[in-house]
């Protein structure tokens, strides 16, 4: 008979597959022993969630692979900023004699933003990346 | 390497609880929950445990032993001791300071 214990536990068990594999293989057996002997609720549901959460965020990637993209998104995030700088400047500059603000400088206000928050990040992804990319070589469960 | 638990986030008092249940022996993960539930009332998810195991073991503070079949043991390091007692020692002047401000409130 499946009840709402059965969901839970069914549950727990296939979460262990959505850790990232490294971590997986290093403690997944470990953690489906205690799921067996532990009582599963849906706060265990919920935890083990925010768990692989937390665990596929701190996941060390494959350095070899960020080594090679790191020419690339330098470029591309360099673009992005000049790409902002530039548009910022002709901004001020065709708006320096305006009186009033209409729709499209709304609108362009809007870009800015957007391309601003782009530019952030992709500046804060580089920088993860140039962290990693100057670790040694491999993979391990964890941080 | 850091030498305190302020950099694991809301792992902090999960790995304390976790250094402080290995402090008199090896345990394996449902002993350490059993253990950690019987000294300080707190039952924790094994999610939140194993993600703790993880990172005190990245530092070094703990270390797993040979597995018997699927738990495997884990035991403090020098490292991890260290650690436990240098918390243990904030700890302890935080409750005394605020027993004797109590006391004279």
């Amino acid at each position: 008979m499946i009840n709402r214990r059965n969901i839970y536990d069914v549950l727990a068990h296939w979460l262990l597959w959505l850790y990232p594999a490294a971590w997986r293989d290093r403690y997944g057996d470990e953690m489906a022993a205690v799921l067996r002997l532990h009582p599963v609720s849906l706060w265990t549901i919920i935890t083990s969630t925010g768990a692989i959460a937390v665990a596929a965020a701190n996941r060390q990637p494959n350095v070899r692979l960020i080594r090679f993209t790191m020419l690339p998104a330098t470029l591309v995030t360099a673009a992005i900023s000049v790409g902002l700088l530039v548009t910022v400047v002709l901004v001020l500059l065709s708006r320096r004699e305006a009186t009033e603000l209409g729709v499209s400088d709304f609108l362009g206000a809007c870009l800015i933003l957007l391309m601003g928050g782009g530019a952030a990040l992709a500046i804060t992804a580089l920088r993860r990346g140039l962290t990693h990319a100057s670790r040694p070589t491999g993979n391990a469960a964890n941080e | 390497m850091p030498a305190d638990l302020s950099d694991l986030g809301r792992f902090t008092d999960v790995s304390m609880l976790i250094l402080l249940s290995l402090s008199d022996g090896p345990k394996h993960g449902y002993a350490m929950l059993e253990d950690i539930a019987r000294f300080s009332g707190t039952l924790f998810e094994p999610g939140t445990l194993y993600g703790a195991i993880a990172r005190l073991e990245a530092r070094g503070w703990i270390e797993a032993l040979a597995t018997a079949d699927r738990r495997r043991p884990y035991r403090l390091t020098l490292d991890g001791e260290r650690v436990l007692r240098s918390q243990l020692a904030t700890l302890k002047k935080i409750v005394s300071t605020g027993v004797e401000r109590l006391a004279l409130a």
